[in-house]
């Protein structure tokens, strides 16, 4: 029996590992863009325990943003325009989980229910990377570096709030750092980047400049995925 | 956002915090419930892979906008290297690199 399970434990470290591992690249851009949002949580009025809070509970950084975008409006507002907007933000993640249902199959029905907080952009994306080369133990390795991620996201808001920036983040860019790290995270899964999703999402994002460049880029991927969803099966 | 911090009472604040944070996880849980009963999602898939090159392409249109030259061809570069047996932390490194931060001191 031991000869068994032995190896399934090994197994599994090494899925947690490599799953550490594949995470590891990310950490400076998931730290940078921490410090960000620590930074303007502290200019909008939360407390350094609000922010941390948030972090911990939410571990989702565009529904973060939209609870700094509407934290003004609370007063009131209420609660009601918040709730949307994150409704709205949030949607993403049930297809997200739908692509990833093997993995969901991986695991116990009240585990798969823990695991799922882990359920972010980048975890998403290192996962489905990890599916189209046919890894083993993607489940353990999903936790690993959603477990990782999630103590560096945490961590970095809170530090963050403690210790603002003192450049402005358009400076360096930072707008365009998780955009860029997904972008090289899913470019190889999508073997053929057909044009088709690249020139609508162009061509969007190009019509959408005067917004500014989250909102084009957001619109721009979102028609992308649209283009890509209508083809027919096979053409993606 | 504003650099004038709002002035918001500590049981709305809290309560926005805990009712966004349990709202997304609720859209996480039923994301993981629907996927079980309806198996796989060929199309999901197509949508959600699709994201990369439209990503890919408004982000470079962003940069030519700014005249951010550099980051244009970061991105470019990076699309190419990721198409290659580089280890994907290179490509990374080599992207944000050039995206996100060394052009500042260029």
């Amino acid at each position: 029996m031991q000869i068994w399970i032995v190896p399934a434990a090994l197994r599994r470290c090494e899925g947690l590992a490599r799953g550490l591992l594949d995470a590891l690249p990310m950490i400076p851009a998931i730290a940078v863009f921490g410090v960000v949002f620590g930074t303007a949580a502290g200019e909008q009025g939360l407390s350094w325990l609000q922010t941390a809070a948030a972090s911990a509970l939410l571990f989702s950084g565009a529904s973060q943003v939209a609870l700094l975008a509407m934290w003004p409006h609370l007063a009131s507002g209420g609660l009601l325009p918040l709730l949307v907007a994150t409704l709205l933000i949030s949607l993403r993640f049930i297809p997200m989980a739908a692509t990833l249902s093997g993995l969901w199959y991986g695991l116990p029905r009240p585990a798969a229910y823990v695991a799922s907080f882990l359920l972010i952009d980048e975890t998403w994306a290192l996962t489905l990377r990890g599916t189209a080369r046919g890894r083993p133990e993607l489940t353990a390795a999903f936790i690993g570096a959603g477990l990782v991620l999630y103590a560096v996201w945490v961590v970095s808001t809170a530090f963050g709030r403690s210790v603002p920036l003192t450049v402005a983040p358009e400076r360096f860019a930072l707008d365009l750092v998780i955009p860029a790290m997904l972008m090289v995270v899913l470019a190889r899964p999508a073997k053929r980047a057909d044009a088709v999703p690249a020139v609508v999402g162009a061509a969007v994002a190009w019509l959408m400049l005067p917004l500014g460049s989250p909102a084009g880029l957001l619109a721009g991927a979102a028609a992308g995925g649209l283009a890509g969803f209508c083809q027919p099966r096979g053409r993606a | 956002m504003s650099a004038e911090p709002a002035d918001i009472g500590a049981l709305q604040a809290w309560a926005a915090i805990l009712s966004s944070a349990g709202l997304v996880y609720a859209v996480r849980l039923a994301g993981v419930c629907l996927a079980g009963q309806w198996g796989d999602y060929p199309r999901a898939e197509r949508f959600l892979s699709s994201l990369a090159p439209a990503l890919l392409a408004g982000l470079v249109i962003t940069a030519v906008d700014r005249h951010d030259w550099r980051a244009a061809c970061g991105l470019v570069v990076g699309l190419v290297l990721s198409r290659t047996s580089m280890p994907y932390p290179l490509v990374l490194l080599a992207v944000l690199s050039s995206v996100a931060g060394l052009r500042a001191w260029i």
